[in-house]
């Protein structure tokens, strides 16, 4: 598949209930906009970004996915062969924290341990009304070798963060099996050691790191 | 006008009546037509094929029309004197379309509620809901301003669905469907269909019933919490791409992309009419298989010049906008429609197709419990 998207595009696909922003994250990271009134995003859509990496330069392919439970079933073709997904929930919806559960239960299930996962907890600026915990969505992160961000993206925060920490860990992870390739076949399972670290890690990270061009 | 009501109905008396009506007004319409024909010649094609499957008499009927054959510029030259018959009876029984042939789709599924179950609108929206379709409201409820954002009302209203009236017509008649059909009750999408039917109809229970009709007799099982019947027409559209246009089914391949990310979403509103028109007047989803083969079709060459993935998922799926053809240009409805009934055949054995596909769906339906496919359990539709 890689081969199909060139030696340095990724794919990321957006999972997650509905409404809680996963098209405003992908609309904020690529075009840098926001608009209150999102449409509902029916099956899926697709857009990419070219990122720098240090020296290399990235592309990322992210696909948009509609979040009702039922579409579900077309959930295979999007997300299959992914390098990488961002698992959003709403910071003052616990039901949709529930569903990334569930999320992150099939992908392993389906795709295995080779797929980098990226909690986001989206809508921080509705701080009053918070209901899921960073505490708690951190420790349930790092319990099942996810990333953890909370994110705005109707201020624009987090976002840069969340990105670049999902795709330096799909590049890592890419050179690991391309070497494990090489080596012949390995028989255990493949070792994911991803740090759940907090937004002050990831943004220091991000404001070191180059910067992202637009497309 | 009236046919609308037929198409949905389907019953034996209604396609008597509706024939007789035909019959009369093709006598004189016959004189009509040749003017009309030139002032109208897409809207005439684009009601043939429903047209075609519901007058059955149009056969025997047929004489010889050779005027008018001449008239349609080489269009569809190949075929018999029937397609002129059908043109001057798609004029005759059709001279109204858009919203009040749209209203009147709804009127069928309507009066057999009523009559045979006690199922009318208002009794739906005052029915009190069991807890498990609480599931369905809140779906319903976060959808609610993420419908055709900034769209204007049927008087012209700014952001309809914003106002007062336009976000209470679409949760009601939403909520309502989500009651009388429980199997169903929610699909993400839904909200456009109604949304559109209200700014159509501009009447509630008049769009209620042409959404009801549309989710279960128009698109049936297409809304379900299975899916089946969309993913059945995929499969039968994947088909049909490849048999009509192999190159672009090769490009697919090639680049591992799946083609049912073909879709008819992003057109524009003109098209997304005109469509919605054909569909509730043949009452089948063949005119959603056949738009999204002809966008493919005027889009083949951008298609084609795709060398990676993403090249293609671009062209495809753009996140704003609608697709667009070379130079940016926009799919216009005329030539979307044109395209369909002229350079795209009709998909053979249609029915058979799916039935044979519909029992393999099935049964690997079988292994995921949790999904029904039970019948309509109020309705009994």
């Amino acid at each position: 598949m890689a081969d199909v998207r060139g030696k340095n595009n990724y794919k990321i696909v957006l999972l997650g209930e509905g409404r809680v922003g996963k098209t405003s994250l992908v609309l904020r990271y690529v075009n840098n906009t926001f608009s209150d009134k999102q449409q509902t995003t029916i099956q899926a859509s697709f857009l990419s970004k070219r990122i720098n990496i240090g020296e290399n330069t990235c592309n990322l392919a992210i696909w948009d996915t509609a979040g009702q439970e039922r579409f579900h079933a077309l959930g295979p073709i999007y997300y299959r062969d992914a390098d990488g997904a961002l698992l959003v929930y709403d910071t003052t919806d616990t039901e949709s924290f529930a569903k990334v559960k569930n999320w992150v239960k099939e992908l392993r299930k389906m795709v295995g341990q080779e797929i980098v996962l990226c909690i986001a907890g989206n809508k921080i600026d509705l701080d009053k009304e918070r209901q899921v915990e960073k505490s708690e969505a951190e420790e349930y992160a790092a319990s099942v070798g996810a990333y953890h961000f909370q994110t705005s993206a109707k201020l624009g925060k987090g976002i840069e963060e969340t990105f670049l920490a999902l795709a330096k860990k799909m590049i890592e992870q890419r050179q690991e099996n391309d070497s494990r390739q090489s080596a012949r076949r390995s028989g255990g399972n493949a070792p994911i050691l991803v740090v759940a670290d907090d937004t002050s890690n990831g943004g220091s990270g991000a404001a070191s790191g180059s910067k992202a061009c637009n497309c | 006008m009236g046919h609308g009501a037929m198409a949905a109905a389907g019953t034996a008396n209604a396609v008597r009546m509706a024939e007789a009506r035909c019959r009369s007004a093709i006598m004189e319409a016959m004189a009509e037509v040749e003017k009309m024909l030139r002032m109208l010649p897409l809207q005439a094609r684009e009601r043939r094929v429903g047209m075609r499957q519901r007058c059955s008499w149009e056969r025997d009927s047929a004489g010889d029309n050779s005027g008018e054959h001449a008239m349609m510029g080489g269009v569809q030259r190949e075929e018999k004197g029937e397609q002129q018959l059908t043109m001057a009876v798609t004029l005759a029984c059709l001279p109204v379309g858009g919203p009040l042939m749209w209203a009147n789709c709804g009127n069928a599924l309507k009066k057999k509620a009523e009559d045979e179950s006690g199922i009318t609108y208002p009794a739906l929206l005052a029915f009190r809901r069991p807890p498990q379709s609480n599931t369905f409201i809140s779906e319903i409820e976060r959808d609610l301003g993420r419908t055709l954002p900034g769209q204007r009302g049927p008087r012209g209203e700014e952001d309809y669905f914003s106002s007062e009236e336009g976000r209470s017509r679409l949760r009601n008649v939403l909520v309502a469907y989500s009651t009388f059909n429980p199997t169903v009750g929610y699909c993400q999408s839904m909200n456009f269909l109604a949304a559109i039917l209200i700014l159509q109809i501009d009447e509630e229970e008049a769009a209620f019933w042409v959404l009801a009709t549309v989710v279960e007799r128009i698109l049936p099982m297409y809304y379900h919490r299975s899916l089946l019947g969309l993913s059945i027409d995929q499969a039968v559209l994947k088909d049909y791409l490849c048999a009509e246009m192999p190159a672009v089914c090769k490009k697919f391949e090639e680049l591992s992309c799946d083609l049912s990310f073909v879709s008819t979403n992003c057109l524009s509103w003109d098209c997304v009419n005109r469509i919605m028109d054909i569909l509730l007047h043949d009452g089948d989803a063949q005119i959603l298989l056949r738009a999204s083969a002809a966008v493919v079709k005027l889009m083949q060459n951008k298609i084609l010049a795709c060398k990676t993935q993403e090249d293609l998922l671009m062209v495809l799926k753009p996140k704003e906008g609608t697709l667009t053809l070379e130079k940016g240009k926009a799919i216009e409805a005329d030539q979307l429609i044109k395209v369909v009934f002229t350079a795209l055949p009709p998909i053979p054995d249609l029915p058979q197709r799916r039935a044979l596909l519909d029992q393999s769906f099935r049964d690997k339906l079988r292994f995921s419990p949790h999904i029904q496919l039970a019948p309509c359990p109020i309705a009994g539709i």
